[in-house]
């Protein structure tokens, strides 16, 4: 598994890296086609100032401005016309390459002809000298800097670094570096030489060069910032040191290949723009020809390059990479490349860029998530190793104690927790960021390639303006809802599958709300997005969304109605749960109903009572709410002892009875403060109240109270104190006479008359 | 190619010049060195004033350039590059390896390059003078820009190259002096302005004589002392110019080819000399392990394979951050020279400890550990000795 993905990784990394520097062919081909067109010489920009200056052109301008603004375009063409005038130009393109091909014998003498009436041989050779000074002084001014970088580079570069996070770091504190020294060099070379006045054309043949060897040095920079072939402990890609270096080489070929023939060509069309103006006629056909000239060494260039990249990484590499991918892609790549130049070559350079950014989109994208994955692959298996080492470092400590026989008996081994992947959330996360910049910068390119004005969509009637206007938004709408739609899903069914439910016996922890809530949101947060995305799209499309809106809204209204109170009893019940106010399992009291809570749905709750009764209690119903099983629980107890008890003596039995309360092994953890007497509370007619008091964590109070009355009593039976007992002494004036009989019925009518007819005993407290 | 390797003296395999020998060369190297790179800042600085104006170039040259053309000065500077350039020559024939520092390898190809490039600006401000014109920045700058700009592409480059070989040899000698972290604060800066004024005074200096050439306003000289043509002999002019011409050819032909000679005869020593291999570990941080040619110090061993390692001075000795640990193999090492010594004391290094740079390994295996990380994090000069000895090589 792991051998395929590497085999993927590495050729689609391969495939990726030839295209961004392809990428730069676009302007190669199509610019230099474009700047054959010659730019505005001095003279046609004064007269076409002149011209704006005239009353009578500005009035024309006025006119045929319509009244809302808008000027007016000519009448739209329809579609066979459009066919036909494409069709007219790819054989007007046509013939001037045939014409370019009957010229190319004679091109070198009139390219000389226009060399040297352009610029004469010390013009020529100066310019070198100017482009050799400036690129001098740029290189002298970042050596300097290198200077002072040199030593924090090293240490970046040889640091050892463990965590691709690290490495990430590292590489973009490096490229950091490296691009403040290209920053300097630029403001070195070209702001010095700016600085300067030249001769127009030799200014604009310097600064081609030197913007050229600045692109150049920013390919190799992004290179090196994902390949480091010198330093190991930057690289982000996941192979070894000779392929990173074979890659290397292999962008310098094709960076400086491309960038010197986009130079070049450049510098060409320039000539041939200046001389146009005086002589005319066929250079434009020479500078055609010359292009298609550059731009043919060039894709042969690039055609090498791919060829000998894939023939090389796979013999560099140490495992098998997948022949058939490789073959793939390398015929992807290579008919990518034909397609993209014989488009460019029929004149279809909407088309050609079409292609051209389709074309590399599709292999970034696998090549991104590729990378992305292994990134966090990196980091993950890092972690994982830093995990699994300090659990080692536990278990040696524990063996080493019970060598020195340190440890106490019975003490467990240490169990490694588990591993749990910190990035299992992010991961998805960023790789839908990531496709949906790529997406973007992708569309973008498109459009300006296109010539359409991405952020002035809405004004641009065409159909290429409206087409691209719907694909914009839709494609924005659907990744923006699945890019949250993925954070949530993920944060959400993490959280979820986190839950642990709780063992018989133990309260549950506050995730149990989360457990039920969870689910009902992420139902929520689906519905409403798919919901906005469709209606965005369809209004982007053009439809009218107003009658849905309002149909939705007297639906929504209708139901709301309807549902009253069902609505309440849900809104309710979120903030319920929100505010934490039950527990799956926890003895509450709502109104006159009391129970454990067995099950929360998302409209009601049901208890159970302790005796077997079930409630069903919406939410909306609940007004307040009593929780009995929340952090601890006090509970006080009651002794009636005669007058003439030893108080004292009652405090230290009590004592004793809460220390043993406290070890009993079943219940005294959870007791949080023992048994413990409070001294007499009040005194009776016939007896006094000592009073007792404990705290338990909620549940434990019954099983104590049950074990604390039981103990107490056998303690003060064993220590000679009675439990007082109701007695009633009956003084009869003058019954010495009685018998036995008689005074025990004159007792038993005092002692309904000081107590009141005997009734039956009440209801039990209601108590579990 | 100035201050050479003079570690060589204490090769047991090589036979070689006495260790006086490898001293004094070093010596010379240095002073004739300095000598060339007064002047060719002095001249630098010069030409940096074109920046202002070509006759701020002129009211200067007399004391900034002219002061060369005095007898004694002349004299000195044409001795110094000769002996400059032999005793390079003896410097390269005995380098063990080519595969040096980036700095190393920039100097020596620079210095291979200053004579080819430098003749024809040479012999041709003696012709100039030949001719009975006086060599003013008016007409030199108008030879370089205007008469022969290809002459003026070669001048830059001169400038560059000449720079490089110079900078690179007063770095690495203030390098490895005490307090060269205070030095260096100016150093390095200066290094790179003066040659870049310079470069800008040039072009500046052209431009304001090209744009008189080609009609519009610029500098035209006042009072030139050429206003009225050369004052030799007419009949003598075509023959200064040819051998104008035919001078820096012999020049460059002679000089490279005595560096193809050289270079053949090191060849040749190495060849002979081709010998036994040697298994070399280094633990510690970074481990790795190599084998290679015996033959070659230690460091040069480390460069062959594109190790990483500390050596501030390159390779000369002087430094000390090449320092290793030798754990294993010890017994079959040469004991350290006079100078490996004096630059083990100053660090009061331990007695396992040598020097990577001056080390040659025999044949067999060595383990050696690190004593300074290649990144230089735990560099710490306070260790060295405080009543530090001048380091060796150090005039």
């Amino acid at each position: 598994m792991i051998g395929i993905l590497r085999t993927v990784l590495v050729s689609i990394f391969l495939i990726g890296f030839t295209a961004p520097v392809m990428a730069q062919m676009i302007p190669n081909s199509g610019g230099a086609e474009e700047a054959v067109i010659p730019a505005p010489s001095p003279n046609d920009v004064k007269e076409f100032l002149r011209l704006l200056g005239d009353p009578s052109v500005q009035e024309w301008l006025k006119d045929s401005v319509s009244e809302d603004g808008v000027v007016e375009t000519g009448p739209t063409l329809s579609l066979r016309e459009e066919i036909d005038a494409r069709l007219s130009r790819i054989a007007e393109r046509a013939r001037s390459l045939v014409l370019a091909w009957n010229i190319v014998p004679r091109m070198p003498m009139v390219m000389s002809e226009v060399w040297d009436s352009e610029l004469s041989t010390s013009q020529k050779v100066r310019s070198l000298s100017y482009i050799l000074t400036f690129l001098l002084i740029g290189l002298g001014l970042e050596w300097l800097y290198r200077q002072f970088m040199q030593y924090p580079l090293l240490r970046l570069e040889l640091a050892p670094k463990d965590a691709p996070m690290e490495k990430l770091t590292g590489a973009f504190l490096r490229a950091g570096i490296i691009f403040g020294g290209l920053g300097i060099f630029a403001v070195g070379s070209i702001g010095a030489f700016k600085s300067f006045d030249w001769h127009p054309l030799v200014e604009a043949l310097v600064l081609d060069f030197l913007v050229m060897v600045l692109l150049f040095r920013i390919v190799m920079t992004v290179s090196l910032f994902f390949q480091a072939p010198n330093a190991q402990e930057l690289r982000l890609v996941p192979y070894g040191t000779p392929v990173a270096r074979h890659l290397h080489g292999i962008a310098r070929v094709l960076a400086f290949a491309v960038l010197l023939g986009l130079a070049l060509s450049f510098m060409l069309s320039r000539v041939v723009g200046m001389a146009d103006m005086d002589m005319g006629g066929s250079l434009s056909a020479v500078a055609l020809a010359q292009t298609v000239a550059l731009a043919l060494v060039v894709v042969l260039i690039t055609w090498a390059c791919i060829w000998i990249a894939f023939r090389q990484v796979p013999q560099l590499c140490e495992d098998d990479l997948g022949a058939r991918s490789l073959r793939f892609w390398r015929s992807y790549l290579i008919g990518l490349v034909g397609l993209v130049f014989v488009t460019w070559l029929v004149g279809l350079f909407a088309i050609m860029s079409a292609i051209l950014i389709l074309g590399l989109a599709v292999p970034s994208l696998k090549l991104m998530t590729a990378w992305i994955d292994h990134f966090f692959d990196q980091s993950t298996a890092a972690l994982h190793d830093q995990h699994a080492a300090a659990a080692q470092t536990e278990l040696d400590a524990f063996i080493a104690e019970e060598a020195a026989g340190e440890v106490l008996e019975g003490e467990p081994e240490p169990v490694a927790p588990e591993f749990a992947d910190p990035y299992a959330t992010t991961r998805p996360i960023v790789q839908r960021g990531a496709r949906f910049v790529l997406a973007m910068g992708a569309v973008f390119l498109l459009a300006i390639s296109w010539g359409v004005n991405i952020f002035d969509l809405s004004a641009d009637r065409s159909f290429v303006g409206r087409a691209l206007e719907v694909l914009i938004d839709s494609i924005v709408a659907l990744l923006l809802a699945d890019l949250v739609w993925t954070w949530a899903k993920t944060v959400i069914d993490k959280r979820v599958a986190d839950y642990e439910p709780p063992v018989d016996g133990q309260a549950p922890g506050p995730e149990a709300r989360m457990f039920t809530l969870l689910p009902l949101l992420r139902t929520i947060l689906m519905v409403a997005l798919l919901i906005m995305v469709s209606l965005s799209v369809l209004s982007s499309a053009g439809v009218n969304i107003a009658p849905i809106l309002a149909g939705a809204g007297i639906m929504g209204i209708a139901i709301g109605f309807g549902t009253q109170s069902l609505v309440r009893d849900i809104v309710a019940g979120i903030f319920f749960l929100i505010d934490d106010a039950f527990r799956l399992g926890e003895y509450i009291e709502v109104g006159d109903l009391m129970g454990s809570v067995e099950s929360i749905s998302v409209r009601s709750m049901r208890i159970r009572h302790h005796r077997g009764k079930v409630h069903t209690v919406p939410y909306g119903e609940l007004k307040s709410l009593t929780n009995h099983s929340r952090d601890w629980v006090i509970m006080k107890l009651e002794f009636r002892v005669p007058f003439d008890t030893d108080l004292q003596l009652v405090k230290k039995l009590v004592k004793k009875v809460g220390a043993e309360l406290q070890a009993n092994e079943h219940y005294g953890s959870g007791i949080l403060s023992t048994l413990k007497s409070q001294g007499v509370r009040r005194m009776e007619e016939f007896n006094m109240v000592v009073g007792v008091k404990f705290m338990t964590k909620p549940g434990e109070q019954w099983l104590v109270r049950r074990d604390a009355y039981q103990k107490v009593r056998d303690i003060f039976d064993a220590n000679g104190i009675q439990m007082a007992e109701r007695n009633v002494k009956v003084e009869i004036a003058g019954g010495e006479h009685l018998t036995d009989e008689q005074r025990k019925a004159a007792a038993g009518a005092a002692q309904e008359a000081a107590q009141g007819p005997a009734v039956p005993p009440g209801p039990i407290p209601d108590e579990p | 190619m100035m201050g050479s390797r003079t570690g060589k003296a204490s090769m047991p395999d090589t036979a070689t010049a006495s260790p006086w020998g490898a001293k004094l060369r070093l010596k010379a190297m240095i002073i004739t060195g300095m000598i060339m790179f007064v002047f060719i800042t002095m001249h630098l600085a010069n030409l940096s004033l074109g920046l202002h104006s070509v006759q701020l170039m002129e009211d200067w040259r007399w004391a900034l350039s002219g002061v060369w053309s005095s007898a004694v000065l002349k004299y000195l500077l044409q001795v110094s590059l000769v002996i400059h350039f032999i005793v390079a020559l003896v410097s390269l024939y005995w380098r063990n390896t080519l595969r040096i520092p980036a700095y190393d390898m920039a100097q020596m190809i620079a210095g291979m390059l200053i004579i080819p490039l430098l003749g024809t600006h040479v012999f041709g401000v003696m012709a100039i003078k030949e001719l009975g014109l006086e060599p003013t920045y008016y007409l030199l700058l108008g030879q370089f820009w205007i008469v022969s700009p290809f002459n003026g592409l070669q001048q830059i480059l001169m400038l560059v190259v000449a720079w490089i070989h110079g900078a690179i040899g007063v770095y690495s000698w203030l390098q490895a002096r005490d307090g060269s972290a205070r030095i260096m604060k100016f150093f390095y800066p200066f290094v790179v302005a003066l040659p870049i004024l310079a470069m800008l005074g040039y072009v500046e200096g052209g431009r304001q004589i090209i744009s008189v050439e080609e009609g519009g306003l610029g500098y035209v000289m006042e009072n030139d002392p050429n206003e009225f043509g050369p004052t030799v002999d007419p009949e003598r002019i075509p023959e200064i110019l040819e051998q104008a011409k035919y001078r820096p050819k012999v020049a460059t032909r002679v000089s490279l080819g005595l560096i193809g000679l050289v270079l053949a005869a090191r060849w040749l020593r190495l060849y002979r000399r081709r010998s036994g291999r040697v298994q070399v570990t280094y633990s510690g941080r970074l481990p790795t392990a190599f084998e290679a040619d015996t033959g070659l110090t230690l460091l040069e061993m480390v460069h062959e394979n594109s190790l990483p390692h500390a050596n501030i001075c390159r390779g000369r000795g002087r430094c000390g951050t090449c320092r290793v640990r030798v754990l294993k193999g010890g017994e079959t090492l040469p004991p350290p020279s006079e100078m490996e010594a004096q630059t083990l004391a100053r660090w009061k290094a331990e007695p396992d400890e040598r020097l990577a740079c001056q080390m040659v390994p025999n044949d067999g295996a060595l383990e050696v550990q690190r004593v300074i990380e290649p990144d230089y994090s735990d560099l710490d000069y306070s260790k060295t000795k405080s009543d530090a000895t001048d380091p060796v090589g150090a005039s």
